[in-house]
């Protein structure tokens, strides 16, 4: 399979009356795109915004980050079975507005979270303040439940991404970036004396706010699959979850999954990248039995020797991380765990609430509980109530002043397991 | 098959439910006596969020064991376990909630034991 990202690197984005794309300037047509997301009749009002890095914005709560993007050759089009009609994702070659972002803003609960800072102390802990963000803010129409809001926002997101990213479809990439790869057989026969590696990728699927999807179908409905990594990079996967800010898996991020591109990169140097499993973390605890028992047998059925699982969120997927781990150490499949860390303010604490011997190689991608001061800023897009029932908040941490005293719990993307973000963990 | 809960907007038709108005640790400290006196736990009582964590609702699904079997089921032991000692730990950390977003927790709590319902044929 392969596919050709193509890379349009956008320097600035106008809201105005017409779609288009020329050297760097990426227009949108406010009008147009507002339109177009009104068709759905759940929605009542669309309000279009920009928030560029270094301004003093503050977005809250935000919903999805989604990466404006075409497809210009390949039966499926962007987002298939969800936007599009199905057909394999990862084949031909997309067009990508790179440093832009559809940003997806609106409560649906009052205690949902997802604070993104365009600049400040804030902007350091989320890779989505270096990007220039076409915020869209949507309220629902009257008598809309919560299950219909939270659909609505979520293709909302993605059908304005493949708006925007029309304006690509006649560019000239700046650069291309081939993802190529064949049948395992064949890669093995390649390089028969790399280890092989299986990447696992854990997905929230519990319900309400905390769902995934995969080429559109609700991922808590399935039992693990394999997918080529390509179909990973281009849309298979998307995100309907919002509860979770440091270590929600955005859309964005699904797209750029930073495990699936290093695999990649050291595919054929000193391993076999075998492709990726997507298991889902049930909640009942037959369903993590079920689930946990497939993915890890997929993996033991492809010869690998190797498994990096990735965890989404936190809490009861903790076991699912810690089962997978161990039914695949138990029978010498080695692995590495990526996941971030609840452990405290201090840092002191049981990080995890789950742990097995088993688990020798764990990458951290940072202590969720640490608490940082988010200065005031001079324009909130979204609601600004929401600030009161972040995660990790208390009474008192909206200072006087403005300024925001919280957990990095609330900052959207900051500590993602999948290890598209900023924080880096130091051991001493 | 028995919904336990401390959620008041939780109600089924199909399943029966038994409510307690207790906060959320003294509600898992009677869901780990009940597994000690033979219930076996189909659902996690903890979330997969921080925000969901830190909500004050829960609701598990548990079936209750034949008067002859006397044993405990461990898994469902050390699941409530760990999920008290979490709560335990976090007690005190939580900021106060207005009456909109309890209701809103309420739901979701609701929501997410539909979604586990489901799972289990029952919907």
């Amino acid at each position: 399979m392969k596919l050709e990202v193509g890379k349009v690197f956008v320097k600035d984005v106008i809201l105005c009356g017409e779609n288009s794309f020329e050297k760097g300037i990426l227009k949108v047509n406010i009008q147009g795109l507002t339109e177009h997301l009104l068709e759905d009749h759940r929605i009542g009002k669309v309000k279009v915004d920009l928030a560029k890095p270094g301004e003093s914005v503050r977005i809250i709560p935000v919903k999805d980050v989604i990466e404006p993007r075409v497809k210009v050759s390949g039966e499926a089009k962007e987002f298939p079975g969800v936007t599009s009609t199905m057909a394999t994702a990862g084949k031909g070659r997309s067009h990508v507005l790179k440093n832009a972002a559809v940003v997806t803003t609106g409560s649906i609960v009052g205690f949902q979270e997802g604070v993104l800072d365009m600049s400040g102390p804030g902007a350091a802990y989320s890779p989505f303040s270096k990007t220039l963000n076409i915020v869209i803010e949507l309220e629902p129409k009257e008598g809309i439940t919560q299950h219909e809001h939270e659909e609505a926002a979520r293709l909302a997101g993605l059908k304005a991404a493949a708006y925007i990213g029309e304006c690509a479809r006649e560019v000239e990439p700046d650069e291309i970036e081939t993802f190529e790869m064949n049948n395992n057989a064949m890669e093995i026969l390649k390089y028969p004396d790399l280890p092989k590696v299986v990447y696992m990728e854990m997905l929230i699927t519990q319900g309400l706010l905390h769902d995934t999807y995969i080429y559109g179908l609700d991922a808590k409905q399935t039992l693990p699959t394999l997918l080529h990594p390509n179909e990973v990079l281009d849309g298979a996967v998307v995100s309907g979850n919002c509860v979770a800010a440091c270590d929600k898996i955005t859309t964005y991020q699904h797209l750029n999954n930073s495990v699936v591109k290093e695999l990649y990169e050291r595919h054929g140097k000193d391993l076999v990248f075998l492709g990726v499993v997507l298991t889902n973390e049930n909640i009942t605890l037959q369903g993590k039995l079920r689930s946990c028992n497939m993915a890890t047998n997929i993996a033991k059925h492809l010869g690998a020797d190797g498994v990096v699982i990735s965890e989404e969120g936190y809490g009861n997927p903790d076991s699912d991380l810690m089962m997978n781990c161990r039914l695949l150490e138990e029978d010498g499949v080695k692995t590495v765990l990526i996941t971030d860390e609840c452990a405290g303010r201090d840092g002191m604490s049981q990080s995890l609430t789950d742990a097995t011997p088993h688990a020798k190689a764990i990458v951290s991608t940072g202590n969720v509980s640490h608490l940082v001061t988010l200065p005031p800023m001079e324009k909130i897009i979204g609601n600004e109530m929401a600030i009161e029932q972040l995660a990790g908040g208390y009474s008192g941490s909206l200072l006087a002043d403005g300024s925001l005293e919280c957990e990095l719990n609330a900052i959207l993307g900051c500590t993602s397991e999948i290890g598209y973000h900023n924080v880096t963990t130091k051991e001493y | 098959m028995e919904i336990h809960t401390n959620n008041p907007k939780v109600k089924n038709k199909k399943c029966k439910v038994i409510y307690y108005k207790k906060s959320c640790i003294e509600f898992c400290k009677i869901i780990r006596d009940q597994v000690h006196l033979g219930a076996k736990l189909l659902s996690d009582p903890m979330p997969a969020s921080r925000r969901m964590i830190e909500s004050p609702y829960r609701s598990v699904v548990l079936i209750k064991r034949s008067e002859a079997d006397l044993s405990v089921d461990l898994p469902s032991l050390e699941t409530i376990e760990k999920a008290l000692l979490h709560y335990e730990r976090m007690t005190g950390m939580k900021a106060p909630i207005d009456q909109a977003v309890e209701d809103d927790f309420q739901y979701v709590d609701e929501q997410l034991l539909q979604s586990t319902l489901k799972e289990l044929g029952i919907s």
